[in-house]
């Protein structure tokens, strides 16, 4: 099917008008796709990044159990962050589209607050290494890299060695699907003793029954979960490193001294008693299906994503990239701004 | 119909007298009256239009002059900014002339002598306005598709 270009343009459009007139079903949460002013130039210039971003979908259900939780009453609690990493763990194993081998061997769970601090921390303890990824991976570590000096390169510039560390989104950031090279990956890295962060933020919205993964190489060394994806509470930086042993680096330190964020555990831990792991996943994958088939789009394993041929220039050519030369995202589709609007793009005529 | 917004600034009187200007959209009359620091009026526009705005009251004894030859006193005003159908047109305001008993003078928002400030523009405005600076500077090539996306998105919100 011939993607529909003209209308996700006009989709972007009027979701972009219907924010500066304060007429959408659920505002966006960024400065970068709400319109400051209700004028073409503003509209125009948000228009283009209302695909763009990895976050979670903003559901209704979700927003208002947020809304209601009394997260200041955790700031009193100091086993919350206890709680949190136990309860997460299981909140994981109770999944049955996930099939990990070897899960309960990384029963170190160390929050963090969000996936910058379990990435930022994992650079740090790797610093004198040199850090690889595939291209298409999240934008933000090649950014951090280049601007502390730090080395790194795409792993398909060159052989995996023993002074590289590795970093994979599972499933892959760019495409929404587990990344075609994972395997190979995970055998270089065991042949070379090269250690692996899998980091599965987009698991918990994978819409396939059947995702198998074998964490008993050793070269996995941690695996890492952030509820930003997951859940509208991407602002308050809700995350989590699983280790089969204890990782004495800053956050584990912060955390073992009793002073984690109480706030974003609290409602973490009861965002995930309240909702499963796999909620969005089931709730939302006949609405991925429905708009692929509208604007032409291919439906990606993350159920909040799309993929596709890029609809404006911005994002993908030089000079025009969002937030940073890294970041070649441009052909991943974020639907959630569809899902979350349905009322005010039936009313458009948009929803067919 | 189109909503025009006129903003003058440095609006001077002579004794009593104050400055008076008609407005025109298309040799038709939207206002007539005191020059104001704004003005609201609405008129119908499709495709070329000429907007004129005449300094009628304007005459040589309402320039006062010392012994000297300097002017102490003087009936004037300088259109400050245009807005149309709530777009401030901008630097395009300068893409207009003055009118007057001797001569023409280009991009001139002062009201001095007795004459007419003339902008012609295209309706829609948002359009024209792409498209001239599109023309003028060479830099927005995808001026034309991202209207059309604008204003069908406009269109099918608000049913028209």
């Amino acid at each position: 099917m011939e993607q529909d270009s003209q209308k996700i343009n006009e989709i972007a459009y009027a979701l972009m008008i219907a924010s500066a007139s304060n007429e959408l079903d659920i505002p966006g949460e960024y400065i970068w796709n709400i319109p400051e002013k209700n004028n073409f130039a503003e509209i125009r210039a948000k228009s283009r990044s209302v695909f763009s971003s990895g976050n979670s979908i903003k559901d209704k259900q979700v927003l208002e159990f947020i809304q209601d939780i009394d997260a200041v009453q955790y700031l009193k609690d100091p086993w919350i962050s206890k709680k949190f990493e136990e309860y997460f763990h299981k909140w994981v194993s109770a999944c049955t589209r996930f099939n990990f081998k070897g899960f309960d061997e990384f029963k170190e769970g160390c929050f963090a607050q969000g996936s910058q601090e379990y990435f930022l921390n994992f650079y740090l303890r790797n610093r004198t290494k040199r850090f690889r990824i595939h291209r298409g991976e999240y934008w933000w570590h090649m950014e951090v890299w280049k601007n502390l000096g730090m080395e790194w390169k795409y792993i398909d510039d060159g052989d995996i060695t023993s002074n590289d560390v590795v970093i994979v989104s599972t499933p892959f950031a760019l495409t929404g699907k587990i990344h075609r090279d994972l395997e190979h990956t995970i055998t270089l890295c065991e042949k070379h003793n090269a250690e692996l962060m899998l980091d599965f933020i987009y698991l918990p919205n994978l819409t396939s029954e059947n995702f198998e993964i074998d964490l008993n190489h050793e070269c996995i060394k941690t695996i890492s979960f952030s509820l930003s994806k997951t859940f509208p509470v991407q602002n308050a930086k809700i995350a989590i490193r699983f280790s089969r042993k204890k990782i004495n680096d800053p956050m584990q330190i912060s955390n073992d001294e009793n002073v984690a964020n109480r706030l974003s555990c609290g409602i973490g831990l009861e965002v995930m008693q309240r909702f499963e792991i796999d909620y969005m996943a089931k709730k939302y994958h006949s609405q991925q299906i429905h708009w692929c088939s509208v604007l032409g789009l291919n439906p990606t394993d993350v159920v909040h994503f799309a993929s596709g041929a890029p609809y404006t220039r911005f994002g993908r050519t030089a000079g025009h990239e969002f937030f940073s030369e890294f970041n070649d995202q441009h052909t991943r589709y974020n639907l959630g701004p569809l899902f979350e609007n349905a009322n005010f793009l039936k009313k458009a005529g948009y929803y067919e | 119909m189109t909503r025009f917004e006129f903003h003058f600034k440095n609006i001077n009187n002579v004794g009593a007298k104050v400055p008076l200007i008609e407005i025109r959209i298309n040799d038709s009359n939207i206002y007539k009256g005191q020059v104001k620091d704004q003005i609201v009026a609405e008129a119908m526009t499709s495709g070329e239009n000429k907007l004129e705005i005449a300094f009628v009251n304007k005459s040589n004894r309402d320039t006062i002059v010392n012994t000297q030859g300097d002017i102490v006193n003087d009936l004037n005003f300088e259109l400050d900014r245009l807005v149309i159908d709530n777009i401030d047109i901008e630097h395009l305001i300068w893409d207009s002339h003055y009118q007057h008993v001797g001569g023409k003078i280009d991009g001139c928002l002062f009201f001095g002598p007795p004459g007419s400030f003339i902008l012609e523009f295209e309706a829609p405005v948002l359009r024209w306005i792409l498209k001239t600076n599109h023309e003028k500077n060479n830099n927005d090539p995808e001026w034309e598709e991202d209207y059309n996306y604008y204003t069908e998105a406009w269109n099918k919100i608000h049913k028209k």
